[in-house]
């Protein structure tokens, strides 16, 4: 039995790129975005258009979240490795910074259009 | 003639599911990056029943290993919902893809064709049954890379072991 033929290799290759091709069509995404504040167990939504800096002291937490050009990220938090601050700007959908110490996490949360528009 | 193969075909499918057992064991041992990622060493005997045997033993070999691995290993109900169907799928396009392309390609693609097949497959389950958030799909792409590799790898292994296998049968 031959053991490799060029085949293989090219249905490898097939293979692999259609394995990354999620890669590139996943940041063509059009839908409503806004952003989700979940601190403890409740959640909180802002509008991510304005450009903002919100504090979070009024929930109890010593934390700063700054909104701006469609992206999201956590500025300041007195938390002890500051995982959260170096998650860095999150614009994609789904995409977290989480701050385990405070029991905070931001996520950009989007909505499902079921329908795109409707007439009577 | 006919029963002497007959059972040679039976001692044959016994041995390549208390392989896969041994082998699907085993490999719970082997560390990797990631947590929850598998080599698939345990295909390896769904793979020489493909090369050896006939479709019917693959599909029983597959049930067979996806039934009983999760027995030894554990967390039952969870591997059996997301593997067994997984396997199933994986199994069915290795036989379409061998008995379409057996003329100019080797075991080594077969592997990595369902080693994909399976990935996917297990991501698309567990999207529907456990975690509905869309979130699982962002890393879909570096386990289905690397899922690839790896069944490119269990692929070559089958050969090695198939050649094997028909030196010591044919004495």
């Amino acid at each position: 039995m031959k053991r490799f033929r060029i085949f293989d290799l090219l249905f490898i290759i097939f293979l692999i790129l259609a394995s990354l091709s999620p890669l590139i069509f996943v940041n063509i995404d059009n839908r409503h975005k806004r952003l989700k504040i979940i601190i403890e167990n409740s959640d909180f939504y802002f509008p991510l258009t304005e450009t903002k800096i919100i504090n979070l002291r009024k929930y109890g937490k010593e934390m700063l979240v700054q909104i701006g050009n469609n992206q999201a990220h956590i500025l300041e938090s007195d938390c002890r490795n500051k995982i959260c601050i170096r998650a860095g700007w999150i614009k994609n959908c789904g995409e977290s910074a989480v701050c385990l110490p405070n029991k905070v996490a931001i996520q950009i949360d989007c909505e499902k259009n079921y329908i795109d528009a409707y007439s009577r | 003639m006919r029963t002497q193969d007959n059972e040679k075909k039976i001692s044959l499918i016994g041995m390549l599911v208390a392989f896969s057992i041994v082998a699907g064991y085993l490999e719970n041992f082997i560390p990797l990056p990631v947590p929850g990622l598998k080599l698939g060493i345990a295909n390896i005997g769904i793979m020489i029943s493909l090369y050896l045997l006939d479709w019917k033993s693959t599909i029983l070999i597959a049930i067979l290993k996806s039934l009983l691995v999760p027995l030894v290993t554990g967390n039952f109900i969870i591997k059996l919902t997301i593997g067994l169907p997984a396997t199933l799928a994986a199994a069915t396009f290795m036989i379409i893809y061998k008995t379409l392309t057996n003329k100019f390609t080797t075991a080594t693609s077969t592997g990595a064709l369902g080693a994909f097949i399976h990935i996917n497959c297990q991501f698309v389950l567990i999207k529907f049954l456990f975690i509905k958030s869309l979130t699982i799909y962002k890393i879909l792409p570096y386990f289905s890379l690397f899922s690839v590799i790896a069944g490119a790898i269990t692929g070559y292994l089958t050969i090695i072991t198939t050649e094997i296998i028909l030196k010591t049968y044919n004495k």
